[in-house]
């Protein structure tokens, strides 16, 4: 794909503007609360554990489904936040940053367990390729709750190929259900550029998937 | 993937149901096998995507914020050698290490220009045979003593 005007027609002049004004999270309420932790408000800090907490176990619940290591791997992503929050830089919304944090400590955490091996093709299961591929043979072959199981798998080796940016959007997009102008206002970034970014994510997907498919078909026969 | 699809990309990946795409996609997509293609695939990585939505989230348990503490407090205690890490405390070593070589170097060449430096053997044999110049010169006065006790045979 060339650049974001090769990819995206920018709205005409005099045309109705898609991007809207940016979201100044420096002069927010948000952007105070920050500030007090910062200089080492307890009472502040204690605010956002509280504010967040729910939407960060949210996310690791559904990640990894496992409710002893989403309260570990919460407390982690409220340390991290504790230790990190002297470099935010208020481009994004503090929910976004919390998320992307939340998100790396759960990657991380399979990657420790080992839960989840490094994904290379070999990774993939030959019912992989085909729920990758999208075949209804495969959704049909097991019962719903392993259905599920196997789709979640699948969700998080598909996603370990993707650079921590679009993993992030995508699963904004996707999982936490927002508008791509919501994202722009959560990220900071311009709603094309958000788009190209999407675009690009959901291609390397497809394109995975169907290296799946090929490789099963080839190992096949 | 053509250009229409491309811009209209996240109103062609949704459900028919939730919020049809403009009539112009949905045209181009009923005559374009390639673009009707990837977005079937982009459908169905969606799909796989939303199965990590979380239907019933566990809360915390009571006492989270303090177990949140602890952990801060635990990953928070620096050990004696993280102090040498820590780029302030190595600029503050270099400062004081650079201010006290000075201050060494300094007494260390001011003291050699003070003090004089030793009689050579033949000047204290001259003294020896000239001891008239006994009482001017402490230094040499010592040194000359410290010979004669040294040298003296009953």
């Amino acid at each position: 794909m060339g650049s974001l005007s090769g990819t995206l027609r920018l709205p005409a002049a005099g045309g109705k503007i898609l991007a809207k004004p940016r979201v100044d999270y420096k002069n927010s309420e948000e952007a105070a609360l920050v500030r007090r932790v910062q200089v080492a408000d307890q009472m502040a800090f204690r605010e956002i554990v509280e504010r967040y907490q729910s939407k960060v176990f949210s996310i690791i619940y559904g990640i990894l489904r496992n409710h002893n290591d989403a309260e570990d791997i919460a407390q982690q992503v409220f340390t991290k936040v504790y230790f990190s929050i002297g470099s935010f830089d208020f481009r994004s919304s503090l929910l976004t940053w919390v998320y992307k944090i939340t998100v790396n400590e759960c990657y991380d955490y399979l990657r420790k367990r080992k839960v989840r091996r490094l994904v290379y093709e070999s990774d993939f299961s030959p019912e992989d390729a085909l729920r990758a591929e999208g075949s209804e043979q495969a959704r049909d072959q097991r019962p719903s709750v392993e259905t599920a199981v196997a789709d979640r798998d699948l969700a998080l080796k598909l996603l370990a190929r993707l650079p921590e940016e679009e993993r992030t959007l995508l699963l904004l997009k996707e999982v936490e259900g927002h508008s791509v102008e919501e994202l722009a206002e959560m990220t900071g970034i311009n709603e094309n550029t958000i788009k190209v970014k999407l675009f690009r994510a959901r291609r390397k997907l497809v394109n995975v998937a169907r290296r799946l498919s090929r490789s099963r078909k080839a190992a096949a026969g | 993937m053509h250009g229409l699809i491309r811009e209209h990309l996240e109103e062609a990946l949704q459900d028919a149901a939730d919020r049809p795409a403009s009539e112009e996609v949905a045209r181009h997509l009923s005559g374009c096998q390639a673009c009707r293609d990837e977005v079937r695939g982009m459908r169905e990585q969606n799909r796989v995507l939303r199965s990590l939505r979380a239907e019933d989230t566990p809360e915390a348990a009571p006492g989270f914020y303090a177990r949140v503490l602890e952990r801060i407090d635990a990953q928070g205690s620096p050990s004696i050698w993280s102090a040498f890490l820590d780029p302030i405390f190595d600029r503050r070593v270099f400062a004081v290490s650079l201010a006290l070589a000075v201050v060494l170097g300094g007494f260390l060449v001011f003291s050699e220009a003070t003090i004089a430096p030793p009689a050579s053997a033949g000047a204290i044999v001259e003294m020896q045979d000239h001891p008239a110049g006994l009482g001017q010169d402490r230094q040499r006065d010592r040194d000359t003593m410290l010979i004669a006790l040294a040298t003296y045979r009953e």
